[in-house]
Order: C-alpha cells, then structure tokens, then sequence
C-alpha cells in the first residue's frame, strides 16, 4: 500500500563482534532487520547450509545458531515480502551480527507500490493509508496513482500504461519476470494479466533493464504475484470485492504452500484464480452503454529447489491463463469523420441506456496463455547460471458491426506465439556483480483467413537474437555503478499483399543496441541516482506495415516501410532529500532526445471513400525531445499518525523540427493527500484512511493539426479511501472501502481517446474483502 | 533426481519449440464488406432511354480516387430511382444490394439536393419489415427547368428509423452509423 523509492540491491551490513576463543565451535548470534527503517523482523528463517538446519528470529528480530563452525559458512535468509537472500560469513569467534534485507533486489531507482506489504517501509509513503489493492484485478487504475505514471485509454476498461509520456512497446510490462510479447498490437490492447494478487508493482528504469529489451527505453512496468512464503508453511487467501459504479462482483483465490522434504529439498507452490464481471459503467448523467467485461485468470507455479553441498538448484514451472470479453463503448463505433463530429457534438451519447451484463458489437475478446520453465544452478556461492524457455500465445478477436450476418465473424482475429530462450551467467563477489546473458526470441503473428477484412497488422515472424552484459560495483560510502550493455538483431519476415492479390514477402533486419549507466549514493539525508542510456530502438511491424481502416474509428493508418531505428539518449534523475525527520521530498526529472522517434501524424486532408471521409495517418519520423518532471513530497504532520503527501508530474515533448508539441502525452497533474494511519491493539491492527484531491491541468500546449479536438478541461477529483487490517493468531483480514470520484465530477481525461463519445464514470464506491489463513503466525 | 529434471525440462522445452513453429502461407483477402460501386438508375416512366449515375472507387484503402459517370436527365421528367451497391473486389462483383434490402430495418438511403429543386419531388417508394422506407426504390421527378447540382447519398446503418422527420427523408436526427457517403453531380437538360 505504499509507493516508495528503494536502494537498488540487498545490502548486507556485516558487523563482526570477534571475541576470539581456541575452540572452534561458537555462537552466532544475529538480528534481522527491515533496511528501511530498522524495525525488527520477526519470523524470518535462517537455513544453515552446512548443516542443513532452520532457525527462526523471534518478536525482536533475533536468532542464535548455538554451535556453528569456525570458517566460512553459507546461511540462507527468507522472509514474507521478501527475496531469499544467501550470504557468505566468517566466523572466527562468537559473532552478533545485524544482517539488513531488502524487499526487492538488483533493482536500482525503482517505484515500488506494495500491494500487499503491511509492514512500516520508511522511504517515501506518497499513498500511505491508501489501499492500492485492486478491485477488479486490473492494473490500469493502479498504475494512475504512480507519481508520474498515466494510462491511455480506450473507454473505461481498455488501457495501455504510460511512463515518462511513452507507451506501446517503448515500455515493458513484466509479469513474474516475463515480458508481455503483445504490446506492439496498438493502443486498443490491454496488458493480459490479473493483478489480484500482485504483492509487489515496480516502476524503474537502470542499467540493469538491458537485460530485457531494447525497445523499452520508457522503463519497466514489474508485477509481481509470487509469495512463496516461508518455510513449511501454508496460506490460503480468499478475495471478494465489488464496485458499485459497474456493478462488479469478483472473487479470487490462492493457495500457496513452501514444504521441505528429505532434509534439504524444498517444493514451493502456488496456485491461484480469479473472475470478474461488470455491467456498463455509468458517467454522472448517463449510462455508457456497451461497457460491460468478464475476465477469468488462472495461474499455477511450482518451484523445487535442491541443495547438494555447496550447489543449489532451482526449477521453475509456470503456468498463466488469461481471458477476457470487453464490450466496447457503442458511441465510439462510427462510420465517418461526419459521424465523428455529430458524435462529438451530442452532449449525451445516443446511446445512452444501460445494456445490463450483456455484451454487444463492438467487441473485444482476449486470451492468454504464458508458460515458462526456467533451470537455476548455482555453485560454490559466486556462480550462478540460468537457462529458460518461455511460450506465450495471445489471441485477440474483435467483432465489429458488420452487415450481412457477419457479426459473429470476428473482424479481426490476429494470434501471437512467442518463443524465447534465455541464457544467462552470473557471478557475485563481495562488492561486484557480473552478469551476461543471451536472449533468442522467435514471433509468429497470424491472422485468420476468411474474415473477409484485411487484418491491421500483416503476417509476419520475428526473429530476434540478443547478447547482453551488465556489472555492478558497490564502491565506499554507499555508492554504487552499474553498467549495462545489449545489442540485438531483428529480423522480419512480413507475408502480405500487393495491389493485385499476390502473396509478397519483405524482409528487414535491424540492429538495436543500448548502453547504460547508473550511479546511485545514498546518504542519511539524501540520495541520488543517475541513469544516462543511449538506446537504438528498431521500428515494429505495426509502425512498418500496418495496413489499412481501423474500422468503427474512422481511421486509416499506413505503415511505412522506410523507417528507420530510434536512435535515443535519456538521461534520469532522482534527488531524495529528508532534512528532517517531518519532511523529505523527492525530485525526479527526465530527458529523452530521440533522433528519428516514430508518431503518428494526421495527414492535413482527410481520405475520401465511399463511405465519406476518413482520417488518414501516417508514421513519420521526426526529432523529438520529453522533457519532464515528477515531485514527491511528504511532510509529517503527526508522527505516526497524520501524514500530508503531495505529488506532482508534468512533462512537455516537442517535436524539434516542426516546432510542435506531440499528442497523447499525459497532462500536468497534481494531487494532495492527507493520511490518517491508527494503530491498536499493540500496534498489530491498523486502520489508514486516506482523503486525496487529484487535480489533472488543462492541457494548453498541444498542436491543433495533430488534435481531432481541442483537449478537455481541466477536473478535479476527491477520493476518500480506508483500510483496516486485522490480524489473530493464523487468521489476517483486510477490508478496503473506497469512494472515487466522490463528488461524481463530471470529465473527461486527455489521455482517454474515447473521450470525443462520453464522459468518463463517475462516482465509484469500492468493496474488498480479503482473508488470509496460515498455518503459523506469521 | 537431477538428470531427471534436466531432461524433463529440456524434453517439454523442445516439444514446445517444435509445437509453435508452424507457419502457414497467407490467403488474400478479399475485403467482403468494402463496397466499391454505387449506382443510381433512373428508369423513366414513359419507356424512354434508361439513365445512370455511377460512382466507382476499387481501392477504397488508398488516395487513389474515384471514377464517377453521370448521363443527363431529361426535366420534367418522372423517373423510379433505383440504388444499387456493389463490391467489385469479387470477380464477379457482389451485390450488396440485397443484403441492404434483407437487412432493411437497420438501413435508409438519404439523398440531399444541392440546390433544392433539382427534383421537383423525390419520394420513397419501398418497405422495410416494419413498413418504414428503405429508399432502394424512390420516385423522383426532375425539374421543369434545365438546371445543374448535385445530390448527396447517404446510407445510414443501426440508424434511429423513426426519428423525427427520419420517414420522410431528413437524416437531421438519423443518428447511426454512415455506410456511404457520396456525392454525385446531375445535369437535367
């Protein structure tokens, strides 16, 4: 429930207390605490690996291993919410040792928002006491709280994330680690997963993304869902929630079990599942008729780890399943630029009723299915080696209002399968870690035949190669340099169509390359962070080839097949300062400069048909710089209690060259919150409440000839939010009530494109109910 | 145990790769819900010479235009005004015509006289399932005097068919959908 900046890496502060003696066996005595803010954790286990025995710290964090072996010995740490952390110690003498973990690892300037994490994170709490859980296990309304962080839309339940004003496969949505291969299918496609369960959503960027892409140069969207929890537990956690803005009901379920068996082997388990269904949506006067959604989500992931003296293996299975209906907003579907206008002219929509939980043409229909295996090894505690294979196929049909019976005959029905192979070596001494790695990535994107509608994006398979390197050196003082590198080939072959009908086939290859570098230090007052990359980032198939009418849009979009790379320089920053202990603040500018960046532009006359006209867009490609701006602030008004956050983000992306200004960046938004946080009884229940004001500004630099109209007004909205969490004995219990958009304020949102058709919805209160049970206190 | 694993893996890792590497050659679609080809016939009543305004665009996608042929109207004269929709990317072209007709309920042609007057009267003269007009078929009478313009078409689909005004032609509260658009130039000498 709480955004906060985090160091990169685990930092393991090792304080010997050596008290030499002539036998050789002695006492490690130790405390396990949060990096954060010191606070003891209890709970946490210690395996011992070369005695293959488990130790637990009590309420004050603490554990003794009563006869541990002089020299070097291996013990491994785990806690809730936490990655297993193995460490190396010396032991020459009864030791005490303060051993600091870290919820999230290796990952330099990262947003985190704890979707889950009931503990005290110091660092900066911009939503404390507001519960991030999502209702409807979509990530769209959860990524707009993110401090500079937006989505673009396409009526209330399609939406694509936007960071630092980029979108589309310029940012990465990871799921468990894996890259969502979809992303490059255009604006009208959600990322496929539930978030139900996400224990963990970071937002970064770094050197150490080179190890996935070099496309993203926007940052990286991670969600994470796995919580393995400890050692020779179990946990079931049961979620209904409902909202009453859609009428959504949902339910989910998750089991999870982490067993040891045979001294050291360890099977770790989780499966989990969710469905939801909503009605139309409603804005403050009306209806949006057409709205309504159902999604299931299941997934299933096993993990079996094997110690065998100084070698540990780790197999991985995963399993994810995702599917989802959408119907689309009535009002946006329209035959031509004339129908555009008179649609935008009607205050309220014509169609304006409600259709109940039924779903009409248009719409949306989405599978998903991930699989992944993945072999880990390491030895003699440096080395480290990965080997993983990952198969993705998505599947996305679009029914579209069709004459002559067609209407069930999906007017677009594309399939993905992704393949990947991932290798990869580390090594990681004391101060320095190494890694390297070699991708291979294989695409097929099919469209049905006997549609009887030429499909968006053609044909085509990707073949992709990739070889990447990154190290990091943890120098005196805090500070830490991490430098990456990833160079990638791609090669398209595009099955398509001339004029006449033959088969054609075009071949690209392209070079995409990124360097980057990173420097972090962190003081007690203040840290810095400082990415600089250069990243060459290749045209996709939908930029090159896309071909033809978006049919109900009123938009015809050509791929141009003579782009050429993005060739890209960013530089990010974050300044943390805490002068005091009442008040820290956070600054965050970013610069891109892309050379050759690919948009959109509207041509300045519109295509004449048979139908009337029609908007016609090409892909151009121009200089373009993003300059922007995110400011977190919070103040501490009452200790422990009353807490007053603000958070700011604006950017402005010139077009250099045409002295424009790009379209679809998000606008300048601002927003204040107060947070009332109570603990009771012994501090082991909490109550937030959360009262927030969220101010989007007019957009007043934009370029009309890139706008159908100009941007809306600016809107203010109030939020009220509260969470009580309980906790007995095995039993945990969260309850989240929110009301959205309080004062059922009447807008629309600049980044929304369905904005030309309706107002977006209004007020929203909002239900969970969560209950966990485990089989230990945990 | 080990062994076992590894080749586990690697047996599912390679039926997975081999499973999902099929690829298919394309078939060229041909786009069965483009129309190419409207064509307004005027067939007098007298028996005379039958007339045709046609409007032919075959690559709708691209800027490449439109043909259009307009034969000359004789004034004063009562002509049945046929409409006629066709696909031409099909060899033989596609009548889209009867699939307007079947479908009546949810279609009606509008046509917008630029100037007025061009038709001394131009009226419905067909059915739909719920007795409203679909204007496949109409009446139209030309001009006593030799005068040139232009009449819009316009075909709406899911349209609001009892609207006001909607039954006798005015597409002002119409609502729908636009499936054509067009605007075609008449001569009445």
């Amino acid at each position: 429930m709480y955004i906060c900046i985090v160091k990169n890496r685990v930092f393991l502060l090792l304080l010997y207390i050596v008290s030499y003696n002539t036998v050789f066996s002695f006492t490690l005595k130790g405390t396990i605490k949060d990096i954060h803010d010191n606070s003891p954790l209890d709970y946490a286990v210690i395996y011992w690996h070369e005695s293959s025995e488990f130790y637990y710290t009590d309420s004050m964090g603490t554990f003794v291993i009563p006869n541990i072996q002089e020299g070097v010995n291996t013990l491994s740490i785990s806690h809730i919410n936490c990655n297993d952390t193995l460490m190396r110690i010396l032991i020459q003498g009864d030791t005490n040792m303060v051993i600091k973990i870290e919820h999230h690892n290796e990952m330099l300037e990262e947003l985190v928002v704890h979707a889950h994490d009931i503990r005290q994170l110091d660092g900066i709490k911009t939503l404390e006491g507001k519960a991030l859980q999502s209702s409807s296990g979509s990530l769209g309304n959860v990524i707009a709280e993110i401090p500079g962080a937006a989505i673009t839309q396409s009526g209330p339940n399609i939406y694509k994330p936007i960071l630092h004003s980029l979108f589309g496969d310029r940012i990465l949505i990871a799921y468990n680690d894996i890259a969502l291969r979809s992303q490059d299918w255009g604006a009208e496609h959600s990322p496929e997963l539930d978030i139900t369960h996400a224990q963990t959503i970071e937002v970064y960027s770094g050197a150490n993304t080179v190890q996935t892409s070099v496309a993203a140069y926007g940052g990286t969207i991670a969600i994470h869902d796995i919580d393995l929890g400890n050692m020779n537990t179990w946990k079931s956690t049961s979620q209904i929630s409902s909202e009453s803005n859609s009428l959504l009901w949902g339910a989910s379920q998750r089991w999870q079990q982490n067993k040891l068996f045979k001294k050291d082997n360890i099977l770790k388990y989780m499966v989990q599942g969710s469905f939801y269904k909503n009605r139309d949506s409603k804005a403050p006067y009306y209806a949006l008729y057409n709205t309504a959604t159902q999604k299931a989500s299941a997934s299933a992931y096993f993990v079996y780890n094997r110690n065998i003296g100084d070698k540990f293996l780790k197999n991985t299975v995963y399993y994810a399943y995702y599917n989802n209906a959408t119907a689309i907003l009535r009002n946006a579907h329209i035959g031509n630029i004339e129908d555009l206008y008179s649609a935008i002219a009607n205050n309220i929509p014509v169609y304006s009723g409600t259709n109940d939980y039924k779903q009409e043409n248009p719409r949306q229909h989405t599978a998903h299915h991930n699989a992944y295996l993945s072999h880990e090894f390491h030895w003699k505690h440096h080395h480290q080696v990965l080997l993983s294979y990952n198969f993705q196929n998505d599947n996305r049909k679009e029914y579209d209002i069709r004459r002559g019976n067609r209407s069930e005959i999906p007017a677009l029905d594309m399939q993905l399968f992704t393949n990947e192979i991932k290798f990869s070596y580390q090594l990681h001494k004391d101060i320095f870690l190494v890694k390297t790695g070699t991708d291979f990535l294989y695409i097929i994107n099919n469209n049905s035949e006997d549609l009887g509608i030429k499909p968006l994006v053609p044909n085509y398979v990707r073949r992709s190669f990739a070889q990447w390197g990154f190290a990091e050196f943890s120098l005196p003082k805090e500070q830490i340099l991490q430098v990456g590198y990833r160079w990638q080939t791609e090669g398209y072959h595009v099955f398509t169509f001339d004029k006449n009908n033959n088969n054609v086939t075009l071949s690209h290859h392209y070079l995409g390359a990124s360097i980057a570098l990173t420097y972090s230090v962190e003081k007690n007052k203040f840290s810095i962070f400082q990415d600089i990359q250069f990243r060459r980032r290749p045209p996709n198939v939908a930029e090159l080839y896309s071909q033809g009418l978006h049919h109900g849009a009123a938009a015809i979009e050509y791929g141009n097949s003579n782009l050429l790379p993005e060739n890209v320089f960013s530089l990010q920053q974050t300044l943390q300062v805490k002068p005091c202990k009442f008040y820290q603040i956070s600054i965050l500018p970013y610069y891109f400069n892309i050379h050759n960046f690919i948009y959109l532009q509207p041509r300045p006359e519109p295509v004449q048909t048979i139908r009337g006209a029609y908007f016609a867009y090409d892909y151009h490609q121009s200089n373009v710089q993003i300059l922007g701006l995110d400011i977190m602030q919070k103040i501490t008004l009452l200790s422990n209690v009353l807490y007053w956050h603000s958070n700011f983000s604006g950017n402005r992306s010139f077009i250099a060259k045409r002295k424009s200004f790009l379209p679809y960046m998000p606008q300048t938004h601002l927003s204040n919150a107060l947070a009332f946080v109570w603990h009771f009884r012994k501090n082991i229940d909490k109550l937030n409440i959360n009262l927030e004001y969220d101010y989007y500004f007019e957009k007043r630099k934009y370029t009309s000839s890139f706008e159908v109209i100009p941007p809306p007004k600016g809107y203010g909205l109030l939020n009220l939010d509260a969470t009580l969490t309980w906790r007995k004995n095995v039993h945990d219990m969260s309850w989240i009530f929110g009301v959205h958009n309080l004062l059922n304020t009447t807008y629309r949102n600049y980044t929304d494109r369905f904005r030309y058709f309706s107002d977006a919805s209004g007020i929203n209160i909002v239900t969970t109910l969560i209950y966990s049970l485990h089989n230990k206190k945990s | 145990m080990k062994l076992r694993t590894h080749n586990f893996s690697l047996l599912l890792l390679l039926s997975f790769f081999l499973f999902s590497c099929k690829k298919d050659d394309p078939k060229p679609i041909n786009e069965d819900e483009v129309l190419t080809t409207l064509i307004l016939t005027f067939t007098p009543f007298d028996g005379s010479d039958i007339k045709n305004i046609t409007y032919k665009d075959l690559s709708p996608e691209d800027t490449s235009g439109s043909v259009i042929t307009s034969d000359t109207l004789e004034r004063n004269k009562a002509y049945t005004m046929t409409v006629s929709v066709l696909n031409e990317t099909f060899t033989p072209a596609q009548n889209i015509t009867a699939e307007i007709r079947t479908e009546g309920t949810e279609h009606q042609f509008f046509f917008i006289q630029g100037p007025s007057g061009l038709f001394s009267s131009l009226e419905y003269n067909d059915k739909d399932a719920d007795d409203n007009p679909i204007g496949l078929i109409n009446m139209a009478k030309t001009s006593d005097a030799e005068t040139s313009g232009t009449i819009r078409i316009v075909l709406r689909h899911e349209l609001l068919k009892l609207g006001i005004g909607v039954p006798d032609g005015d597409i002002t509260n119409a609502e729908g959908e636009t499936d054509i658009d067009v605007t075609l130039p008449v001569a009445i000498k």
